[in-house]
């Protein structure tokens, strides 16, 4: 058992430390044929995307005894509840080439269960927000609404020099976006776009608990992702559902996360949270998406979990 | 610990955190903007077009010969308004009255004029209500006009669908104002350029025994001039009130356009109306409107449709049941041949 994690560990390292772009070209010994060439991408993202989606699939499996041992406390059970506000940024080459900005609410509901190093979290977050054009055009606008929900393993690795903790795991998660634009016109022309899809990819934590509660930073991308693009308003009989799948190069996509929960020791804390989202697809028609929002709430326990 | 030294070190994260969302750094993320010049402008226009017009090839326009010719000319445009005139030529191509460049601030919209917009049609309103309906009323919202043509036959006159909302509403005051029309309907939409589809069927709706298939849309569906979608089913569903126990005959001729004829094929699917008169238009793609990057705006048609035996009509139109053709003749005489003809149909309606 051990020698075959540990055969593992080294391919994966292999893999990670030699297809780096512009390194002399190497073999990946993980690969049946070919070879990850120097400025060649396709070999460089498909290296990185099986390393960075099996490692930390792989460190949910294997007994991480490399690691250090302490329990991770303060991943105790909690479902958490937040809403607050939203700032978007949208350009949409389907809808229009100019860039689209602007605010609304922000709502999350997030649930976590851990049993000893390894937490299972799922949630929710949606938002509104009408938008206008960056250029100060006189008329169009638009209206957005997205949901996304996630989905995520994680396994703690140990404590880092600074006290803080830092945790691995894989997220999946599905969204969707329904911008509605007007136009500017007397008439009245409005149509719906539709930009969803699902991402597989890694998600690292690290949190440090101080006197007055917790600090989690956690980062997460996207690496195999199914996109589903309606290539014009779908209120016309358009099919809705025409998923592909986006390389990492044609789908960029990440989020980072600060979440502060300011312990109290009973079975409610109060939880802020930020979060930064950014999207881009390279397609016939570009989609590129920035969002960010601050959020306030409540994290509830169950009896009987950790602090 | 009470609440409020529980939130003090939360305090200078929020506030970061606020400063990082009203920074406004969310725009420049979105990486430059389109630039509003001449060549910037024309290569929008022309890729949309490219990438979203729905009718290149049934009309047999070679686009990239189109945008190869007025490129150069386009950018040896000396000012804005001429400009939007060789922009306009470039759309002219299309053939496509659907197709429409409103240059804000330089001048008014630019369409391409069809020979149903120039044929003469010998129509003049007038006639309609000095001889045959003397007497009409307009319904609350005023887009219909309504009266008695003979005893048991009754006139409504639709001139457009332009608006939202009001489709069910006005047909239902309509036929309410006119409760002694129990053997027929006439219902004219000569010179109707169209507008909402949704009105229109809404309508017909009115009329409707059951769900039927009126015809169906193809919608661009690809980069390629050729990749639409499947056949789109549209459909006319009967309303509230739905159900009209005479004969109806809808009065169309070669000013019908767009929505006007989806009303058109609507009602010809359904049982006991006879469309009279002359061809509609043929202008069926259904345009949306998008703007350009100095401002301008357009309509784009992205899709065709199709009768219900999945025939084109773009540029050939609707060919009414009974047809029926004024002449110059009948316009010296101040007759409406038209409606004369429905009269005497629906004279002869059981």
């Amino acid at each position: 058992m051990m020698l075959a994690r540990r055969r593992v560990a080294t391919a994966l390292q292999r893999a990670l430390s030699d297809c780096q772009p512009g390194r002399p070209t190497t073999r990946v010994r993980l690969r049946e044929s070919g070879s990850c060439e120097r400025g060649t991408p396709s070999g460089w993202t498909r290296a990185r995307l099986l390393s960075l989606v099996a490692l930390p699939a792989s460190l949910l499996v294997l007994d991480p005894g490399a690691v250090g041992a302490q329990e991770l406390r303060s991943w105790g059970h909690g479902l958490a509840v937040s809403a607050g506000v939203l700032r978007v940024g949208q350009a949409d080459e389907t809808i229009s080439p100019l860039h689209f900005v602007g605010s609304g609410v922000a709502l999350d509901v997030g649930w976590r269960r851990t049993r000893g190093r390894t937490s299972l979290e799922a949630g929710f977050e949606g938002g509104a927000a009408i938008l206008s054009p960056t250029d100060d055009s006189d008329g169009p606008g638009e209206r957005l609404a997205r949901a996304s929900a996630r989905f995520a393993g994680m396994r703690g690795l140990g404590h880092a020099r600074d006290g803080g903790a830092f945790a691995l795991g894989v997220t999946a998660r599905t969204f969707a976006t329904v911008t509605g634009y007007r136009a500017a016109s007397s008439l009245p022309m409005q149509s719906a776009y539709l930009f969803a899809g699902v991402t597989l990819g890694p998600l690292a934590r690290w949190h440090a608990a101080t006197p007055a509660g917790e600090l989690a930073v956690e980062m997460s991308t996207g690496l195999v992702s199914w996109v589903d693009h309606p290539y014009g308003s779908i209120d016309r009989g358009r099919p809705l559902l025409d998923f592909r799948l986006a390389s990492p190069a044609a789908l960029r996509n990440g989020s980072t996360r600060v979440v502060w929960t300011a312990a109290s020791g009973r079975r409610l804390d109060l939880v802020a949270s930020y979060r930064f989202d950014y999207l881009a697809y390279r397609d016939v028609q570009p989609v590129r998406s920035v969002g960010q929002s601050l959020s306030l709430g409540v994290r509830i326990r169950p009896r009987g979990s950790g602090t | 610990m009470n609440r409020g030294s529980r939130l003090r070190p939360l305090r200078p994260l929020l506030a970061g955190l606020l400063c990082a969302l009203a920074a406004g750094c969310t725009d420049r993320m979105l990486g430059p903007h389109a630039a509003p010049d001449h060549a910037a402008v024309f290569d929008e226009l022309w890729r949309e077009f490219d990438l979203h017009y729905a009718l290149f090839q049934m009309k047999g326009v070679d686009w990239a010969a189109v945008g190869a010719v007025y490129r150069p000319r386009a950018l040896a445009a000396t000012s804005e308004q001429a400009f939007a005139s060789i922009l306009g030529e470039m759309l002219n191509e299309l053939r496509d009255p659907h197709v429409v460049l409103t240059p804000t601030g330089v001048g008014g919209s630019l369409r391409y004029l069809t020979h149903c917009d120039t044929v003469a049609l010998y129509f003049d309103e007038r006639f309609i209500f000095d001889r045959y309906v003397p007497v009409t009323v307009l319904t609350p919202g005023g887009h219909m006009r309504y009266g008695m043509a003979a005893p048991a036959v009754g006139y409504i006159q639709l001139s457009s669908f332009v608006g939202e909302e009001w489709g069910r509403s006005e047909i239902d005051a309509a036929l309410a104002g006119l409760p002694g029309a129990r053997t027929a309907l006439i219902i004219d939409v000569r010179n109707n350029r169209g507008g909402s589809v949704e009105i229109a069927t809404q309508i017909a709706g009115r009329f409707a025994d059951r769900s039927r298939v009126y015809g169906y849309l193809r919608l661009r569906d690809g980069p390629g001039h050729d990749d639409l979608t499947d056949f789109i089913e549209e459909r006319v569903d009967p309303g509230p009130n739905a159900g009209y126990p005479g004969a109806v005959f809808v009065l169309t001729n070669r000013r019908d356009f767009s929505s006007a004829e989806d009303f058109v094929l609507a009602m010809r699917v359904l049982p006991g109306v006879t469309v009279v008169g002359d061809t509609t238009a043929g202008a069926s793609g259904g345009p949306l409107l998008h703007e350009l990057p100095n401002g301008w705006t357009y309509e784009l048609p992205e899709w065709i449709e199709y009768t219900p035996d999945r025939r084109i009509f773009e540029e050939i139109g609707l060919a009414p049941q009974v047809v029926v053709k004024p002449t110059a003749l009948d316009m010296a005489a101040g007759l409406d041949p038209v409606l004369a003809r429905a009269l005497q149909l629906a004279r002869q309606a059981p």
